[in-house]
């Protein structure tokens, strides 16, 4: 962490002292901020009340469930106050340990405990038919997790990415397209369809199909429809709105309920649908069938697939030896890379300094350099390395995959890339990543094309920090190419495309590998990677039973 | 004198978080925070008599805490680093200023917010606030980077916070 006291630095000095990982010197420094400025005191005790709570409130829950074990085992059915007033928790040990007695203590064990666990034990509020869609607008409601020969509708601002707040109206002209909702739900829209982002836990199907998949944590999702709404009770469903308006539901698993927008006094209440179960409503009618009818109007993606492979060629590079022949680190120890991408590297010593192996720990370090294909800036000293994929058995379209583990990624300064790519040359290529932000330490993804040494059909989602171990994958599949960030620190992952670069299918001899660059500055950081793979699906016949897999020489 | 307890463990109840979180402020480590907020409820106990219930009930008991809380710094003695004595007041003057509404209803937000977190981060929550323990131990049992884990509280907090300030915004108490 830098000197200064930007409200960032004060927060991740408070952040770090949270967690117990400031170390003596950050601790003066924050002392020195904490006693000069009342702002940053109010920061502090903010952030170490909100700390409390979450203890409070994690111990608290620990006490309820005991608890609420103790009801439901009790065959008696006893008074659940009874039973709350004799919980025995940690707490209470506690207590006892310091060899406390007295009225004084108990009365004080029996009423915080008693107070938070009758509290914890209430029902969770049912969802609010009238909440306001407004609620959640400061932040991103919904995320884009997931994509599959996805062509969205609208300017590029229009499109899933950085803004996907509450009142966001997603247009899919076509393909899949998976939203994780930050309550958990995970929608799989299936395009031509049009959905609007209401809250964290709640969506407006316009027009189109979905289907939703809804764990515990986030039970009571509600999707609305023009003919009424669906609320998840624990389950999955999927949700079809014609061009009329006309609404199917479909339960997979588990029941929801829907209510029907119509004008029957009747009908008002709630309609359950369970598994198996269809029901249509439409201009005032309901229809529940069970089961499906045989040709059902609405066919329901519940999955994202990768089409199938056929016969696997891997090539793995692990790091944990020495390999003669190929790219020198510093040491002169052969690294395993074979390639450079062309155009790149030529200023580059034969023993690379950038490079260092560490068979032991089986990494390699990568110290970026000042290089930018964007512009073909610095590019002698540029580092772009891996494979020559012809080399590996590429021959002409076959799909293939290349990916690195990159953990405790470090924090490069503005603009600041790494990640993957592939590509004829320094001039004709796709790479994707993470490219660093204006803010200290922070990242977004990244996928961009480059033709003629000029970046095109950029697109970029999502946040990274500092520290996060991540796994990218870079592929071609079925001719197209997508890269997926997996986040590790965060377990969670994301997959972008982009316009086709159609200049690369010209391209006679493909490369792909690992790339580092401080583009805009010159403060070099290392990366640690901890594993180089590439992936290879051949179109030759294979046994039928099952894919197989071989390991390239 | 009935009347005295029942009042008494009110305050504490409707206070509890605040008095913790200065404590905790002051120690940084939840166990020794949870020692010291029990020390300190005995203490007020004790001196139940000397508080004159027409005064707000708060700065009197972080004086006592504060008073715990400089007895078991001493005690410690300098192997860990404190803050300064001058900054500990100055820190009560920003948990009095805090304002925040019933801690109660503040508490059944924020366990509302845990129970919707996504399944492997409640139980990062649990292993890290259950109890006492160093970021590098979880990371090691995780199989992950300490920073890393260090990353994803930062991010769970970051959620929790707007929850609850959601939650409460919607209940019209923030």
């Amino acid at each position: 962490m830098n000197d200064g006291g930007s409200p960032d630095q004060i927060n991740e000095l408070i952040e770090a002292c949270c967690d117990n990982l400031i170390s003596n010197e950050e601790l003066q420094r924050l002392e020195a901020h904490l006693l000069a400025s009342r702002d940053a005191r109010r920061l502090f005790v903010q952030a170490f009340h909100a700390q409390t709570e979450i203890h409070f409130a994690i111990r608290a829950q620990r006490s309820a469930d005991a608890a609420l074990q103790r009801v439901l085992a009790d065959p008696s059915g006893g008074d659940a106050s009874t039973c709350l007033a004799e919980i025995p928790p940690r707490r209470a040990r506690r207590w006892s340990r310091r060899a406390l007695s007295g009225l004084a203590a108990g009365l004080i064990i029996v009423a915080v405990l008693a107070g938070l666990a009758v509290r914890f034990l209430k029902p969770p509020a049912a969802p609010s038919p009238g909440s306001s869609p407004a609620e959640a607008r400061e932040g991103n409601v919904a995320w884009l997790v997931n994509a599959q020969d996805c062509q969205w509708a609208g300017t590029e601002a229009e499109m899933p990415g950085r803004d996907m707040r509450a009142g966001k109206l997603l247009r899919l002209e076509r393909g899949l397209a998976e939203i994780e909702f930050e309550q958990g739900a995970r929608v799989i829209l299936q395009g031509p369809a049009e959905l609007v982002l209401v809250s964290g836990s709640e969506a407006r199907l316009i027009r189109g199909s979905l289907t939703a998949r809804v764990p515990a944590p986030a039970r009571g999702f509600t999707v609305l429809s023009p003919q009424g709404k669906v609320v998840d009770l624990g389950t999955e469903f999927g949700l079809a709105v014609d061009g009329q308006g006309a609404t199917t539901v479909r339960v997979f698993d588990g029941v929801v309920a829907a209510f029907p927008l119509v004008s029957s006094p009747q009908a008002k209440s709630a309609v359950t649908v369970s598994q198996d179960q269809t029901l249509r409503f439409e201009g005032g009618t309901l229809a529940l069938r069970t089961p499906e009818p045989e040709n059902p109007a609405v066919q329901f993606v519940r999955s994202i697939e990768l089409p199938p492979v056929i016969t696997e060629l891997t090539h793995r590079l692990d790091f944990s030896r020495t390999v003669a022949g190929t790219i020198e680190d510093a040491r002169g120890q052969g690294t395993g890379l074979s390639h450079r991408l062309p155009g790149t590297g030529a200023a580059v010593p034969p023993r690379d300094p950038n490079l260092l192996l560490d068979p032991t720990s089986g990494i390699l370090r990568l110290t970026t350099t000042r290089s930018d294909l964007n512009t073909q800036d610095c590019m002698p000293t540029g580092e772009y390395l891996g494979f020559r994929l012809n080399q590996l058995g590429l021959r002409g379209s076959e799909d293939f995959e290349i990916s690195t583990t990159i953990p405790n990624i470090p924090g490069l300064d503005v603009v600041g890339q790494f990640g993957l790519y592939i590509g004829g040359s320094s001039r004709a290529s796709i790479r994707g990543g993470l490219i660093s932000q204006n803010r200290p330490d922070h990242y977004n993804l990244f996928l961009v094309n480059n033709s003629e040494g000029i970046d095109a059909d950029l697109n970029e989602v999502g946040l990274m920090t500092k520290g996060d171990d991540l796994r990218l994958m870079l592929r071609r599949i079925a001719g197209k190419y997508s890269l997926v960030v997996e986040n590790l620190s965060r377990g969670s992952s994301s997959t972008l495309t982009i316009n086709h670069p159609t200049f690369l299918d010209k391209v006679p001899e493909l490369y792909a590998g690992v790339f580092g660059a401080n583009t805009q500055s010159d403060v070099s950081k290392t990366l640690t990677i901890k594993e180089l793979k590439v992936r290879l699906w051949t179109k030759q016949p294979a046994p039928r039973d099952s894919a197989t897999s071989r390991h390239l020489p | 004198m009935g009347d005295k307890r029942t009042e008494f463990s009110e305050w504490l109840l409707r206070h509890q978080t605040h008095l913790f979180g200065y404590i905790y402020s002051l120690v940084r480590d939840l166990d020794d925070a949870d020692d010291l907020f029990q020390q300190t409820s005995l203490a007020l106990w004790k001196k139940i008599d000397n508080y004159d219930p027409a005064r707000p009930f708060l700065p009197w008991a972080f004086g006592v805490a504060r008073f715990e809380v400089s007895n078991f710094l001493r005690s410690r003695g300098r192997d860990r680093l404190y803050f300064s004595d001058e900054l500990n007041l100055l820190l009560i003057e920003g948990h009095q200023e805090l304002c925040l509404d019933d801690s109660s209803e503040r508490l059944e937000a924020m366990a509302g917010c845990i129970g919707k977190l996504r399944l492997r981060d409640q139980e990062l929550l649990r292993a890290c606030y259950g109890r006492s323990v160093r970021i590098a131990e979880i990371a090691k049992d995780w199989g992950r980077s300490t920073q890393s884990i260090h990353n994803s509280l930062k991010r769970i907090r970051q959620s929790l916070f707007e929850c609850v300030r959601r939650t409460l915004a919607r209940e019209g108490l923030a």
